[in-house]
């Protein structure tokens, strides 16, 4: 919020989404999400699965079904309003300007094709070049997220590569058009450990390579603690906590966030047991009218009843709590 | 800022073993491992072959009749014998291969034609066509396929086309069906929703990154599905609804000879054994490609 607002790439604005079943059952998903997001610069999406961190994203990138899912609110990216934009316009968008990156990278592969067919598809859909200067420009991508002898890998089909291998490739082919937003959802979770690093690093060397915008959505506190500038933490469909990454951690101003990096093993103190955050995410066909995580908070009191607002407790920070500003309470 | 090094042994060698294999080329070798199922696909080169060359490799002309060799049990002049006005059994197996096999892959290829495009656009679109396509598709398959085949052929008249047309429309719903659940499966695959997230448009999605994915079991149905018109054509043509004589058929002749069992066994003998080893062959070489297009089995 500090930036010049011609930094900004993606403005998110009251977001809602809400699926009806087949019985006519009507689930809240994501209700009146906001955040935004500047160039180079890269916002975490943090919370618990089934909080609507990834339903907010395919709202974003215009892939929720058709039949099912109501959105409403305003998705701005680069001055347009996604949500209104036409089937044809987000087609367009998608691959070229807006780019996405999934969890799976063992299946998001399609293994009728090789791994260079894959990435010159985007580039044929979205850009007038001839297949020889797509066949390039893929092998270009190949190098830059350092995939070793590109020229050969680029014959490769994905059953011949591994996990980190083809997420790798995943994003050659998602930043294949120079998009202005990369999504990334859960880039890292089903990948082992140490090439969750080496993934990481590359994300953030590309990030810097291009200047493109990402946004991170993950649950894991220390993905977020290694690549991004802004976090926006989402408890039950909303948004419960904002704040920059250092700010977040030092002095969390939410009982959920504070639940949260208590659960997180860390080497400087000793604890014999992790704290676990009791209880379960409530029903979200029949959410609870006060304060979402009031069932499950160690600091609620009677107001808490009642809905808290998302209300700044410090520059650039809003918590979405009745007791925040919490350094008192979370001694 | 630091460039990221990728540890060299993470990756399959990558100057040693180049063969880039293609799924394709992966079934195939592996089917090279089936004996059973290389002897079932010579067997079929060979009646091929044999079809597509029938009027240069059969000995005799086979609506010839010749009054000196009648019912004459198999010779060195008759291999396979004669039928009851003379015509030479063998040449007329080797003819009645052309009439079986077009039968037999004609028909399957009218069923195909038909059935996985309205399978792919009732497994993608789903909804009222997936509705629609699917009630009249169950209404098919409730009626036994030789039924349906025989009644269709009798509605369009006797003639081999028509048997081939009967035969495909009656094949048909077992096609739609199957590619209707392949696609309902591979539509859910993570790299279908990549294919959207990268601006596909659907028709893109379905034809290029959903339709290679569900044909493999669809040509081991291919293989299953000519064995079973193979059958059906035999039928029609035993019925009389099928080839008309004096042109030569398996069915027909077996039709024939069932009047001379006892005096002419040769008559029923070698068109039912062309039967049964051209349907044994589609049969065995269909579960070979089972086997070797199904990514679970070594």
């Amino acid at each position: 919020m500090t930036d010049a607002p011609a930094d900004v790439v993606l403005e998110v604005e009251d977001l809602a989404v809400t699926f009806e079943g087949p019985d006519g059952r009507r689930t809240r998903a994501v209700d009146g999400v906001g955040f935004s997001v500047h160039r180079g610069r890269t916002l975490g999406i943090v919370g618990e699965s089934g909080c609507g961190k990834s339903v907010t994203s395919l709202a974003v990138m215009g892939l929720l079904p058709k039949a099912g899912a109501r959105v409403s609110g305003r998705v701005v990216f680069d001055g347009q309003d996604l949500l209104a934009a036409s089937e044809r316009t987000m087609r367009d968008l998608r691959g070229d300007r807006l780019a996405m990156i999934f969890q799976e990278p063992m299946t998001s592969l399609n293994p009728s094709y090789t791994v260079g067919d894959q990435i010159m598809e985007v580039l044929l859909r979205h850009r007038s070049m001839s297949r020889a200067a797509a066949r390039e420009r893929a092998i270009e991508m190949l190098r830059r997220v350092r995939i070793p002898t590109p020229e050969q890998r680029f014959d490769d089909y994905p059953h011949r590569l591994s996990g980190g291998m083809r997420q790798r490739v995943m994003i050659a082919m998602a930043l294949a058009c120079d998009p202005g937003l990369l999504i990334a959802d859960e880039p890292t979770t089903a990948l082992d450990v140490t090439i969750q690093a080496q993934i990481l690093e590359l994300m953030r060397g590309l990030r810097e390579e291009t200047g493109a915008a990402i946004v991170l959505i993950t649950h894991d506190l220390g993905v977020v603690a290694e690549v991004c500038d802004e976090v926006v933490v989402m408890y039950a469909g909303q948004v419960v906590e904002r704040a920059s990454v250092g700010d977040l951690f030092a002095f969390p101003q939410h009982p959920y966030t504070v639940g949260l990096l208590g659960a997180l093993p860390r080497f400087d103190e000793r604890r014999d047991r992790l704290s676990a955050i009791e209880g379960a995410v409530p029903d979200m066909s029949a959410p609870p009218s006060g304060c979402r995580f009031a069932a499950r908070c160690p600091f609620r009191i009677d107001r808490c009843a009642e809905l808290p607002p998302l209300a700044p407790v410090a520059p650039g920070r809003l918590s979405r709590c009745w007791r925040a500003p919490l350094e008192a309470l979370a001694a | 800022m630091s460039a990221v090094t990728v540890p060299a042994p993470a990756l399959a060698p990558a100057n040693q073993t180049l063969v880039i294999e293609s799924p394709r080329r992966r079934a195939w070798r592996r089917l090279r491992r089936r004996p059973a199922a290389m002897v079932a696909l010579a067997v079929i080169a060979v009646m091929i072959l044999a079809a597509l060359l029938a009027p240069w490799i059969a000995p005799y002309d086979p609506i010839q009749q010749s009054w000196r060799a009648v019912r004459k049990a198999p010779s060195a002049a008759n291999w396979f014998g004669s039928d009851e006005v003379g015509r030479d059994i063998l040449s007329r197996v080797i003819y009645g291969a052309r009439a079986s096999l077009s039968a037999g892959i004609i028909s399957v290829g009218i069923a195909l034609g038909i059935g996985v495009p309205l399978g792919l656009a009732a497994g993608y679109l789903g909804g009222w066509t997936d509705a629609l396509l699917s009630r009249l598709t169950d209404a098919m398959l409730a009626v036994p396929f030789l039924i349906l085949a025989i009644a269709l052929a009798a509605f369009l008249g006797p003639s081999l086309t028509n048997a081939m047309i009967a035969i495909g429309i009656t094949a048909t719903p077992i096609f739609l069906r199957l590619t209707r659940g392949q696609v309902l499966a591979v539509r859910a695959e993570d790299y279908v929703e990549a294919a959207r997230a990268v601006g596909n448009p659907h028709w893109r999605i379905a034809l290029r990154h959903i339709l290679p994915n569900v044909m493999p079991p669809l040509i081991v149905q291919v293989t299953l599905t000519i064995a079973t018109a193979v059958i059906a054509e035999a039928s029609l043509s035993f019925l009389g609804l099928g080839q008309q004589p004096p042109a030569p058929s398996w069915g027909s002749m077996l039709n024939t000879a069932q009047r001379f069992l006892s005096q002419a066994p040769w008559m029923a003998v070698f068109p039912g054994l062309a039967i049964f080893v051209t349907v044994l062959a589609f049969n065995i070489l269909g579960d070979g490609l089972r086997d070797a297009l199904d990514p679970r089995t070594k």
